[in-house]
């Protein structure tokens, strides 16, 4: 029950009454990881150290002495997060193998807080995609598609053929760590996001995924895809769960210059009854092509539901919207193409036989480590980079850039609090039709409502708000003001609680059931 | 405006990636097209924005060493290396040229 009650606050209470042990705890998740196994959320299940770290958590409890809410609490981290002595990969064969010397400074802190890390999730190869489809380990596949509400929703085939060919994405980039936290298998996920990486997948997948404001949390031991856009994301069950995470992550990092200096305080969340101060922006331009009739409909309920709460609702406007995608396809490449240049095989990662000399040394490492869709972005980064267009489309881009970041300006500036928009453009598709488009052309269509957040580094937060009629989860996107996240979550906490989104009916066999119930710690007697 | 052989070998030289196939190719003509629809916007007197945290001074460290001595650390993800040394093969040989290197180019 503590693992499917989802919420931290009861989890803690639970460990600080002694009703579980961060042992048990530790252990139940390790093992419904391993009956979930199928979904390929784990790249790497750090079993020993998990264990290790839940016997230290429980002395300090049984000492009365926990670290904090966070103390005994599995979590999972996204492997584009460097953890000391931990394979990172980035789901790459450029980084199979590579242990990292250190830990990000979001890995420590929570690893400080007595956090016990489970493992490393599986995304697309080096963050970059939308379906966590392209990773050298595999797909992930999405919770849900063993669900009893997609199940029910399903034309009824043969059991294999099903299973098969049915299964749902997870969207992406991390992908991984939203079918973690969606199956239970931990309670918090760490994932990135850069053009809608945390939010995307959260939808998908029906978790609470949260993008704070670029310079809150620190990026230091976050694998870089695009440095003026990238944020470490939140993915949790609920807002106050996302609340307590962000609590123990934000704020100033020495080793991170683009941290900023202001203090941050951790919060709890106020239980927000009366939302007539409250103004929702709804830009009209988020009604995007392909949008679902579904998804339209559940977010016209949604404004609706603030109308008659007594909130201020108005339809405002971003002209430049259609233009962000288009700019983030430029910055991104750009940035990428330099930031991929670290790998050349010399001092980590893979390295090539070739040794005629240093120039085919590094060709013939990043030939072999890169996929296609990390090679395509490099390549057209440094197309985008040549002298002769360097004015004509990053510059560019970079003004353009300015205005997107402008037009939410002028809207929080004209009273507008909260902007509520889609956060995916359908529910989850089939694995096998998603893979019928390529990446980008993929990355392009489902990014379109998430990025222009990262575009002016704002915060974002994906609520899961219902199922559609494929009985797959869909979730809405608020999106707040520049270091604003109380305000974000008090909003994303009272929608939450309006909504009431259903918990998942996994239909998964247990492994080896019996025999943990008779794994009791020795020392409880 | 197809992209030049001559750029595109220009491009595996600078990006140390080759393109491998036509698909590839292909890929970066699809890149530039969609990125052209920049071009649509008026950015007449915008300046371009390097970073959403412009308003603010970026931080600096004190000069201090605070951490480090960590050779061995470092050293165990090289795969080659003598002493303190990462090994590279041989420098200053720039990539053949286009008609003695083993690309997809050559075809073109």
């Amino acid at each position: 029950a503590a693992l499917k009650g989802g919420l931290r606050f009861q989890v803690s209470a639970a460990l600080k009454e002694g009703r579980v042990t961060p042992t048990e705890l530790c252990q139940r998740c390790l093992s419904l990881i391993k009956s979930t196994k199928f979904l390929n959320a784990y790249i790497t299940v750090a079993e020993e150290t998990a264990l290790k770290q839940a016997e230290e958590s429980e002395t300090r409890y049984r000492r009365g002495q926990p670290l904090g809410v966070l103390d005994g609490i599995p979590i999972a981290v996204k492997d584009n997060f460097n953890t000391a002595g931990i394979e990172t990969t980035c789901a790459s064969n450029m980084l199979k193998g590579y242990i990292s010397p250190y830990n990000a400074t979001v890995v420590q802190k929570l690893l400080d807080q007595g956090a016990v890390l489970l493992g490393k999730t599986n995304l697309d190869e080096f963050a970059m995609g939308s379906g966590s489809t392209d990773g050298v380990f595999g797909p992930v596949r999405n919770p849900w598609s063993y669900s009893r509400q997609y199940r029910e929703k399903s034309v009824p085939k043969s059991r294999s053929e099903d299973e098969e060919s049915n299964w749902v994405i997870t969207g992406g980039s991390s992908g991984g760590s939203a079918a973690a936290v969606s199956s239970f298998t931990c309670f918090a996920a760490l994932g990135s996001d850069t053009g809608g990486s945390t939010r995307n997948p959260a939808a998908h997948c029906g978790v609470v995924g949260l993008k704070p404001t670029y310079g809150l949390i620190s990026r230091h031991g976050l694998i870089p895809l695009v440095n003026s856009m990238d944020v470490p994301g939140i993915l949790t069950r609920c807002v106050d769960d996302a609340a307590v995470v962000l609590g123990s992550l934000a704020g100033h990092d020495p080793k991170d210059s683009t941290t900023i200096q202001d203090n941050f305080k951790p919060f709890e969340l106020p239980n927000l009854t009366d939302v007539s101060k409250l103004s929702i922006g709804i830009p009209k331009e988020y009604h995007a092509p392909g949008l679902s009739s579904e998804i339209l409909a559940l977010w016209s309920k949604a404004a609706d539901l603030f109308k008659n709460a007594g909130a201020k609702v108005v339809e405002v406007s971003l002209p430049h919207t259609r233009y962000s995608i288009v700019c983030y396809h430029v910055l991104c490449t750009a940035e990428v193409a330099s930031n991929m240049a670290r790998f050349d095989g010399l001092e980590y990662g893979h390295r090539s036989d070739m040794n005629k000399s240093t120039e085919s040394m590094y060709a013939a490492t990043r030939r072999e480590g890169f996929n296609d869709v990390v090679r395509g972005r490099i390549l057209s980064g440094n197309y985008f980079l040549l002298k002769q267009n360097y004015e004509n489309y990053f510059i560019k881009a970079q003004k353009v850039r300015r205005l997107i970041a402008n037009d939410f300006v002028k809207v929080f500036g004209s009273g507008v609090d909260i902007l509520l928009t889609p956060t995916t453009l359908s529910d989850a598709v089939p694995y096998m039709e998603f893979i019928k488009e390529d990446n980008r052309t993929r990355s392009a269509q489902d990014d379109i409502l998430t990025q222009a957040a990262n575009m002016a580094g704002l915060p974002a937060i994906n609520v899961p708000t219902g199922l559609s009629e494929r009985g797959l989860p869909v979730g809405l996107q608020f999106i707040g003001q520049s270091f604003q996240e109380k305000q974000l979550l008090t909003v994303a906490k009272w929608f939450e609680k309006q909504v009431k989104f259903p918990m998942i009916q996994l239909e998964v066999k247990r492994h080896d059931h019996s025999a943990f119930q008779h794994q009791k710690p020795a020392f409880f007697s | 405006q197809k992209v030049t052989v001559e750029v595109l070998d220009h491009l595996e030289h600078l990006a140390l990636v080759d393109f491998r196939d036509a698909e590839g190719v292909e890929r970066l003509q699809k890149a530039i097209q969609f990125a052209d629809q920049l071009h649509e916007v008026n950015t007449d007197g915008v300046e371009p924005m390097d970073s959403v945290l412009e308003d603010r001074c970026l931080y600096l460290r004190e000069d201090d060493v605070t951490e480090g001595n960590c050779m061995n650390e470092l050293l165990k993800n090289a795969r080659e290396k003598v002493e303190e040394y990462f090994v590279a093969p041989p420098g200053n040989i720039p990539l053949p040229k286009l008609e003695e290197r083993e690309t997809f180019l050559q075809g073109s």
